[in-house]
């Protein structure tokens, strides 16, 4: 059994251990004072990281990588040009549409000159023209397709991708 | 004749479902049109063959108002000349590599000569390159001088935009009066001369009138 403590040394054991009031701005005080004093503040760096670096690599894609496949498939503006006179109506077809001689019609340019651009993708197409729906003449341009299944041979056209 | 007639009827309603697997026909060839080409179509799919371009041919045909028959015989004939050329330059080539080796073969380019333009390309598309050859023989240069230049301008590092730039050069000398064989022998050796490409000559390689 231990021995009882002196009176005087009870009472101030009593009085350290009640609750010590403090003013409720105290904490946001100290760490004013901390800041003050310089402090540092807890790092937020590594987590900021984890959403940095997915953002960084893919801008760097997005710059390096994106535009060279891009180039292989962005449309061109190609133009097709004719010299038909005569012709009332005149319309380019091939591999690009389907061979639809009412989808790509050519506008009169001047008296003699018909023509029109049409955004096509790096790749090798077949195509003719058609004046007033039923006389077929290839691109005297352009050098002519291998094969003549069909009677007139098509002329051919090859569009690279831009930079090659 | 109403046998005849139900028949013709039975025919065009099978083929139907069989249309619906290539609606670009679909739409645009008529029921005679897709009963002659969609077997070729079939067995090309089973093959393993692309069938855009035959179906660009079917289109192309029925544009040009063909019979039937000569359709299905275009695209028949299309259909052989994929299969060499993949034979030629192997099971992975893509779609364009295949077109581009069959209107090669077609052009009288052989099959030999593609191996040699894969190998030559290494891991590089020869489309390109086979379809410049192509050019060439269709501008009048003999199929196996075409086939020398482009690769040997392919063999000494030539890019497809080298190789365009050549096969437009040719068209100018050729235009200008130089003999086909000429004009691709001697664009072809400007361009394969060390150090040449870049400059593959904008300008003609001579004049006649010179």
């Amino acid at each position: 059994m231990p021995e009882p403590l002196p009176s005087d040394l009870e009472q101030m054991i009593v009085s350290l251990r009640e609750p010590v009031a403090v003013d409720g701005t105290v904490r946001e005080r100290v760490l004013q004072a901390a800041r003050r004093h310089g402090v540092p503040r807890p790092r937020a760096l590594p987590g900021r990281w984890l959403v940095l670096a997915p953002a960084l690599a893919a801008l760097i894609a997005l710059v390096f990588v994106l535009p060279t496949r891009h180039e292989a498939t962005v449309p061109r503006l190609t133009p097709f040009v004719l010299t038909a006179p005569h012709a009332v109506r005149v319309a380019v077809v091939g591999d690009f549409n389907d061979w639809d001689p009412h989808a790509t019609p050519l506008e009169r340019l001047g008296a003699d000159a018909w023509g029109v651009m049409v955004p096509l993708r790096p790749g090798r197409y077949r195509y003719s023209f058609v004046l007033d729906g039923s006389r077929w003449i290839a691109d005297p341009a352009a050098p002519q397709s291998s094969d003549d299944d069909f009677g007139p041979r098509s002329s051919v056209l090859t569009i690279l991708p831009r930079g090659t | 004749m109403n046998i005849v007639l139900a028949l013709s009827a039975l025919a065009v309603l099978m083929v139907q479902p069989l249309a619906a697997q290539y609606p670009r026909l679909a739409t645009r060839a008529s029921p005679e049109v897709q009963a002659a080409v969609v077997p070729v179509l079939d067995s090309a799919r089973a093959q393993g063959l692309p069938v855009e371009p035959l179906e660009e041919k079917v289109l192309e045909g029925v544009t040009k108002s063909a019979s039937p028959d000569r359709i299905a015989a275009a695209v028949r004939r299309l259909a052989t000349d994929l299969a060499a050329a993949r034979a030629a330059l192997g099971d992975r080539s893509s779609t364009r590599e295949l077109e581009a080796g069959a209107g090669a073969l077609r052009g009288g380019i052989t099959s030999r000569d593609l191996t040699r333009m894969r190998a030559a390309r290494k891991d590089e598309d020869p489309a390109v390159a086979l379809e410049v050859a192509t050019d060439l023989v269709s501008q009048g240069v003999p199929a196996e001088s075409a086939a020398a230049v482009v690769l040997n301008v392919v063999s000494a590092g030539a890019s497809d935009g080298d190789l365009e730039q050549m096969r437009a050069a040719v068209a100018r000398d050729i235009a200008g009066g130089v003999p086909p064989s000429v004009a691709a022998a001697l664009r072809g050796r400007a361009l394969s001369a060390p150090g040449s490409q870049r400059d593959a000559s904008p300008e003609p390689a001579f004049s006649p009138r010179d």
